[in-house]
């Protein structure tokens, strides 16, 4: 990685509180890479449980998240930062919010509705994540590099799934309860006062498939508690 | 239908210090002078291959062979904008001719779906930064696909794949020219779907292998390295005043 970090060298205290705030951010995004890496290598790890014809997809979901949590934490210690260590513990029934899946036989599509989430999840919190970089180019080019691969991410798994690659509304499909969390908020037909909507005979459909949207902080730790531990 | 029209021929030309070229004190005041006289000192005339049959398509016009448009980087977030406003343009004239193609083309009724709702999320995206930048600061442009065969599936799938990768490429690399967050997030919420765009037109190719995602990181580009091979789709020949001469790289490097 170019050490030309923009501020790590710096010693002035605004400098330090903005490194700060773009540390937290990559923690915060590194726990969301963690969690999705850990669900494909307990699914990888179980035998027989990924049926052939999907393995190299979920091989290729594992080994880029794998590389998300190496990469941020290489940019948070270039920035003083402490990388936030993997958990020793992974809940993938998100403490009963999805009952009894422990990656079993006949639990494949369980596993696959978990992917969707945590996809859909990575698009917004990374997004929530880039006006806290726009100080720091590095940092924001490097996570902007993986925002946009967790939107392939997301689209390779819904459309295995037989879904449509891009959320409509703010719906969660046919997924557990806990992740409406995922989608609230995502049935945007206005952006930026601009009514996006009328742009094409797709409407209010197309135009809150055409923008994904955000997800703070806040959120996504709630979201993603219950599953580590 | 296809020709042998290299695409990129024409690369835009970089303008260091606008004031070198002419003393104006207003941006308005350059785009004029631009448009009256000094299209041939900036622009030298574009020399193109002209032999070929989809010429004379009205939507394969000869890259670079039209009216300038320029973006002064000197506006800020604003260039920004009318940098993405261009990609958009080209993206919704892109799929807008592939679904008008529909009726002549191999493509199967389930794939016309998923094109089809892909323009409607570029006209989505048109719309927003037409409405963003208003009439003053509105770029239009005249888009061109020369060398696309648009009744064919392999041909149309190929050249949507290398647009959305260019997309997002863009996205990637121009976002660290934003000073206003909000700016900064519209592009982000785009930029995902675009992602969600490659991936789907990668997966309707190669179903099921890693090609929906070829590498952990995407591509970021610099502007002027996007310009390069956005000019290959553009009539209007694509200028660009006092660009940052910093660039930080993404990880991919070669931005």
């Amino acid at each position: 990685m170019p050490n030309d970090s923009p501020i790590s060298s710096s010693e002035s205290s605004s400098a330090i509180a903005a490194a700060d705030v773009v540390v937290d951010s990559l923690r915060l995004l590194q726990q969301v890479a963690y969690l999705q890496s850990e669900l494909y290598a307990r699914a990888s790890a179980a035998a027989g449980f990924i049926p052939t014809a999907d393995v190299t997809v979920f091989t290729t979901l594992g080994a880029q998240e794998s590389l998300h949590v190496g990469t941020l934490a290489t940019l948070i210690t270039a920035r003083s930062g402490t990388p936030v260590p993997r958990p020793t513990t992974f809940d993938f029934t998100g403490k009963g919010a999805v009952p009894g899946f422990a990656f079993a036989t006949g639990q494949y599509e369980t596993f696959r509705m978990l992917a969707q989430a945590f996809e859909d999840l990575g698009v917004r919190a990374y997004k929530g994540q880039v006006q806290a970089l726009i100080a720091d180019k590095q940092a924001l080019t490097y996570v902007l590099a993986m925002h946009s691969v967790e939107g392939r991410h997301a689209a390779e798994v819904r459309r295995m799934r037989g879904k449509k690659a891009w959320i409509t509304g703010s719906s969660a499909d046919d997924l557990p309860a806990f992740a409406q969390a995922i989608y609230a908020g995502e049935d945007v037909t206005t952006q930026g006062g601009v009514n996006v909507a009328s742009a094409s005979t797709g409407g209010a459909t197309a135009a809150s498939q055409a923008f994904d949207e955000p997800l703070g902080t806040a959120q996504v730790t709630a979201i993603i508690t219950p599953f580590i531990t | 239908m296809t020709d042998h029209t290299t695409r990129g021929e024409s690369s835009p030309r970089t303008i260091e210090r606008v004031t070198d070229l002419h003393a104006t004190t207003s941006r308005r005041g350059f785009l004029r002078l631009v448009g009256l006289g000094g299209t041939i000192a900036l622009l030298p005339r574009f020399v193109a291959a002209c032999d070929s049959d989809s010429v004379t398509d009205p939507g394969n016009g000869v890259p670079g062979s039209g009216n300038p448009v320029l973006i002064d980087f000197e506006q800020g977030d604003v260039a920004i904008l009318q940098f993405a406003s261009v990609l958009e343009q080209i993206e919704a004239a892109f799929y807008t001719r592939v679904v008008a193609a529909f009726e002549t083309s191999n493509i199967a009724s389930g794939e016309q779906t998923v094109l089809t709702e892909i323009r409607d999320h570029e006209l989505s995206h048109r719309a927003f930064f037409e409405g963003t930048l208003g009439a003053d600061d509105a770029v239009p442009i005249t888009a061109t696909f020369r060398g696309v065969n648009f009744a064919d599936r392999t041909a149309v799938l190929t050249a949507a794949q290398t647009l959305e990768d260019l997309g997002i490429a863009t996205y990637n690399g121009a976002a660290q020219y934003l000073t206003a967050g909000p700016t900064l997030l519209a592009l982000a919420k785009i930029v995902s779907v675009e992602g969600r765009h490659s991936s789907t037109i990668r997966d309707l190719q190669q179903p099921k292998t890693n090609a929906f995602s070829p590498a952990a990181t995407d591509d970021a580009f610099r502007p002027t390295k996007s310009a390069t091979l956005i000019q290959g789709y553009l009539v209007d020949k694509l200028a660009f005043a006092n660009v940052p001469s910093a660039f930080v790289q993404g990880p991919n490097g070669g931005g």
